[in-house]
């Protein structure tokens, strides 16, 4: 009996560790490969593997593109989009939240329609688009298809929301107009929520990143 | 400014919300209508003329269109099975309390984190098959060596594999969150009744856990039909269309052959499917799915 339980106990946990270290084996390879010379990797020694780790692969990589420029290219878009949404859904956001008028729920509703229906499989449309612009092989082709982003309002909505009515009047009656309401009392009052979106533009972006870059662009130089 | 203060409210939501509308009609709503149009388009020589369900029908009769559906078919609904049942089973697994539990979750949890492309470039040096890990492993125990992406047969189970390894992570998040959420008295009173490890899952967990099956299923479908780029950097749909699903098909039909026709009803087609997942996530939301 007592055998019995120890084994219910002790048969998941080996078999945890063996999925465990089945699934590591591709990231660990791939990390080897990196620093150790190609023919000796498959000799399995892993001795000799220490001996001779390498840069070399590193440098190889860096002189075949330019990897520098491709870097550039990416902080410029990130940042780019980054900063252009955060205005944008913020501003919508706002609307969303705080402003009470007919039609809102349309309005809703086609934002609404963004998270349902992701960017990859509008890429034929929207490669029309941008060729009827010319804007193919340039920095809006890659920035313009996300500018607008529902994720992004929607969270800027549930925060708005969440911020006192009081505040926001007190500033009216100070005199400020909407605008400075936002941008003095409702931004900085949500600022804990930025990075959140920024870490979803950068995420979701990046790995959405190919199939514009097949397409929109040509070469991302 | 000075017409946001005469406009009222309206004026103030309209300017506020111009931005992102006008991006959004542009990139979103307006391609959604296109996309319908163009699927009811041909081409004779240059110019467009309307062919009616033509460019639908002659998906379903064209061999490779066959192919395709068939494809996304079987590995839809392989991703839906795989993705609900291990990942339910891992999560069993990763809800033990073990003292390095942190260390055991990262293998799966690592890779959610990475994008496709990059999870399909650490495979592709893996299923190399001159100095691949997987045939080296293989010749060493004295099986043969196979040409994963280039074999009719196995270029798409190994797709497949690679899409598990990357998703089944995240997968098990979900149940290991509605796992850690189980009441503890319904463990306990299973305990003592002397449940044995098969009627526990049986008759409380997997009950317990359907609201998060019918959550997992739902993404499950979504992702396995969105996630494709696995397909442009391993196997470019082949080999003679073996691993071509509907995304892809798009892609290669638009862009390398220029049939927007086709493209667009293949298109049309997963934008109802995505659609149909959608409204049923919000009626999962509006009405749990709850045994209480």
């Amino acid at each position: 009996m007592s055998n019995k339980r120890t084994a219910i106990r002790i048969v998941p946990v080996i078999i945890l560790i063996a999925l465990g270290l089945l699934w590591v084996i591709p990231l660990v390879w791939t990390l080897l490969a990196a620093f150790v010379p190609t023919t000796q990797l498959l000799s399995f020694t892993p001795l000799e593997w220490l001996q001779n780790l390498t840069f070399q692969a590193f440098r190889d990589a860096w002189s075949v593109a330019p990897f520098a420029r491709y870097y550039v290219n990416t902080i410029i878009w990130v940042f780019g989009l980054l900063f252009l949404q955060l205005i944008a859904v913020s501003l919508a956001g706002f609307a969303l939240a705080r402003i009470q008028v007919r039609g809102m729920g349309f309005v809703f509703f086609l934002f609404l329609t963004q998270l349902m229906v992701p960017g990859s499989v509008l890429l034929l449309p929207n490669y029309q688009t941008i060729v009827r612009f010319d804007w193919i092989d340039s920095y809006q082709a890659m920035m313009a298809p996300y500018f607008a982003s529902a994720f992004g309002t929607f969270l800027m909505r549930q925060a708005f929301k969440q911020v006192p009515k009081e505040l926001e009047e007190a500033a009216r009656i100070d005199g400020a107009n909407t605008l400075r309401i936002l941008w003095y009392v409702f931004i900085p009052v949500t600022r804990a929520l930025r990075p959140t979106d920024g870490y979803d533009v950068i995420l979701q972006r990046l790995a959405q990143r190919l199939q514009a870059l097949g397409t929109y662009v040509r070469q991302f130089v | 400014m000075k017409f946001l203060k005469r406009g009222g409210p309206g004026a103030v939501a309209a300017a506020f919300l111009f931005p992102s509308l006008l991006f959004l009609t542009i990139f979103t709503i307006w391609p959604i209508f296109w996309v319908i149009w163009a699927s009811f388009q041909g081409k004779v020589g240059r110019t467009r003329v309307f062919v009616g369900l033509e460019n639908y029908t002659r998906l379903f009769t064209d061999p490779v269109g066959q192919r395709v559906i068939r494809n996304t078919l079987i590995y839809v609904s392989a991703g839906l099975v795989v993705s609900v049942l291990c990942g339910l089973l891992l999560a069993l697994l990763l809800n033990q309390s073990l003292k390095y539990m942190a260390a055991l979750r990262f293998p799966f949890l690592a890779p959610i984190a990475l994008p496709m492309v990059s999870v399909a470039a650490i495979w592709l040096f893996l299923f190399t098959p001159r100095v691949g890990l997987i045939n080296e492993v293989f010749q060493m125990v004295g099986l043969p060596r196979y040409n994963w992406l280039s074999d009719r047969e196995l270029a798409l189970p190994s797709l497949f594999v690679v899409y598990i390894w990357k998703q089944l992570g995240y997968f098990s998040l979900f149940y290991l969150a509605a796992l850690q959420a189980l009441p503890n008295d319904v463990m306990d009173a299973a305990k003592i009744d002397g449940a044995i490890v098969w009627a526990k899952f049986r008759h409380i967990i997997w009950p317990l856990v359907s609201p998060t099956t019918y959550f997992v299923s739902t993404i499950a479908v979504l992702n396995a039909l969105q996630q494709i780029d696995h397909v442009f950097v391993l196997t470019e749909g082949g080999p003679n269309n073996a691993t071509n699903m509907a995304l892809y098909y798009v892609y290669e039909q638009g862009f390398k052959f220029f049939k927007t026709g086709t493209a667009s009803a293949v298109t049309v087609l997963l934008l109802s499917v995505l659609l149909t997942m959608a409204i049923l996530q919000y009626v999962y939301l509006e009405q749990r799915v709850h045994y209480e």
